[in-house]
């Protein structure tokens, strides 16, 4: 019940951003197709000049990554200080299951939606490009696909402490937006360049794209696992400290 | 007494955004160096990097998002909330609920374009640089009308739709479209390119290689796009008007 009660409260959310990020995807590929017919006017992101350093500046490195960050914040609202404003705290609360159950059922299904927008380019990339006589590798996609995981996750952790800190009405929303845009610019402190803390850059592998020896595929570095690995700790230490404050709450 | 009702609903965003934008300026002033290190590999003229890192990098951005946040609101949030029926039982008309939170909102957002051009010019002396504030103030003129654009999409948006966090998606996703086509044929014949308005990028009325706005601002474009956010404000208006509460 907790859990269709979390897929409720979230689904509109979750069709509206991966219906755009599938969206994003599928336009690409096709619109790959009317862009190479008229070379004379490409589209900005459309003037590499092969199909997968055309899928990468505008999907894994462009547009849609910054787009698929920025809806993670949308997915990553929850908690239950928006039912105290609503008023509707008192029968939620009244359920037969702890706040942490609350809590932890509404984390899960917001983590099964990030997996899921997340793995759409992954799907529908190598998936449609046979379409149009192209072929993406699934091993990129996958590659990408776990960096998006791995910073949407960190974005989704934020938004969802923001929502249990900050009960004003979008006062969470904005508060994770600025937490969101400060990281890339905190980021170019030289005392913070070091610890390469921009994981907007990490999520589209930027500065580490190279080309094969052929220059016929445009390929990324290997995975990042130990930064893969501290996004997961910062995400379960954001986590968790939003279900701490949630059980010592005043409803 | 309505104006008051506008500012308390929205005085939290506001704050908070207009802080920000200033802590963001600061930094960009006093940790310049740094920052320049990080959006060019060549050294940068420090109207450049002011115009790359303000008018069209990160911070662009931001206010556009803030604009969105800015005109959220308003009855349907009301109504989800069970305050709608006190708001509507007061003695002013649907048209005056609407306009005042309009007026309140629009001047918000004029007020967080003027951020950069007070703070910039203002602090850039104490690390020995300058940057014009004519220059400034024209990008806010820039900023104060597509924002003004931005935030009526958002109204509109919190006008269709009751979800708490639905009509913010709607908007941002809206504002993304509509710079998608704009860059698109056949579109972007007919469509102005807001992003490139706000920042010069393209634009006959400014020199990316020096920073500066060199020519007149596009009095018909602003004025353009000022009517296409009335229109989207009147037609929230109407739809207002109808609504059943």
């Amino acid at each position: 019940m907790l859990l269709f009660k979390a897929w409720r409260e979230s689904r509109a959310r979750f069709f509206l951003s991966a219906g755009t990020i599938g969206v994003f995807c599928a336009g690409v590929v096709l619109f790959n197709v009317q862009i190479q017919n008229h070379p004379a006017e490409p589209l900005r992101g459309f003037q590499a000049g092969t199909y997968t350093e055309q899928i990468y500046d505008f999907i894994y490195g462009g547009t849609a990554k910054g787009l698929f960050a920025l809806l993670m914040l949308f997915i990553g609202l929850g908690g239950l200080l928006r039912e105290q404003r609503r008023g509707t705290a008192p029968f939620t609360l009244a359920l037969p299951v702890t706040r942490s159950e609350i809590i932890i059922t509404q984390i899960a299904v917001g983590v099964v939606e990030v997996i899921a927008i997340a793995a759409l380019p992954l799907l529908l990339i190598p998936g449609l490009s046979p379409f149009l006589g192209k072929s993406y590798p699934v091993s990129e996609s996958l590659h990408f696909a776990l960096l998006w995981l791995g910073g949407g996750l960190m974005v989704f952790g934020l938004a969802f402490l923001c929502s249990v800190l900050f009960a004003g009405e979008y006062t969470a929303l904005l508060v994770a937006f600025l937490g969101l845009f400060a990281v890339p610019l905190a980021a170019q402190l030289r005392v913070l360049q070091p610890y390469r803390m921009n994981f907007l850059m990490t999520m589209g592998d930027f500065g580490t794209m190279h080309w094969n020896s052929e220059h016929s595929l445009f390929l990324p570095a290997p995975m990042p696992w130990m930064r893969l690995l501290v996004f997961f700790l910062i995400t379960i230490a954001l986590l968790s400290a939003a279900l701490g404050v949630t059980k010592r709450h005043d409803f | 007494m309505l104006w008051y009702k506008a500012w308390r609903e929205s005085r939290v965003r506001f704050l908070a955004s207009a802080v920000a934008l200033v802590v963001i300026c600061a930094s960009f002033v006093f940790f310049h160096h740094d920052a320049s290190g990080g959006i060019s590999d060549e050294p940068l003229s420090y109207p450049v990097y002011v115009w790359r890192i303000t008018y069209k990098g990160y911070l662009r951005e931001l206010f556009m998002i803030l604009a969105i946040l800015l005109g959220l609101g308003g009855l349907t949030r009301e109504r989800d909330q069970r305050t709608a029926g006190f708001t509507l039982a007061l003695p002013v008309s649907r048209w005056r609920l609407l306009a005042t939170r309009t007026v309140v909102g629009l001047g918000q957002v004029v007020l967080l374009a003027t951020l950069p051009a007070i703070v910039t010019p203002l602090l850039s002396p104490l690390i020995g640089q300058a940057y014009p504030s004519s220059q400034a103030w024209a990008f806010t003129i820039l900023w104060a009308t597509v924002g003004s654009l931005i935030f009526a999409m958002a109204l509109l948006a919190s006008v269709l739709f009751s979800g708490e966090f639905t009509a913010p998606v709607v908007a941002i996703l809206g504002l993304a479209a509509y710079s998608f086509l704009a860059d698109v044929r056949p579109f972007e014949r007919y469509l102005t390119d807001i992003h490139d308005v706000m920042s010069g990028v393209d634009m006959p009325y400014f020199a990316e290689r020096t920073g500066i706005l060199t020519g007149p601002l596009p009095r018909a474009t602003l004025f353009t796009v000022l009517l296409a956010a009335a229109a989207l404000i009147a037609v929230g208006a109407r739809i207002t008007s109808r609504q059943d509460f």
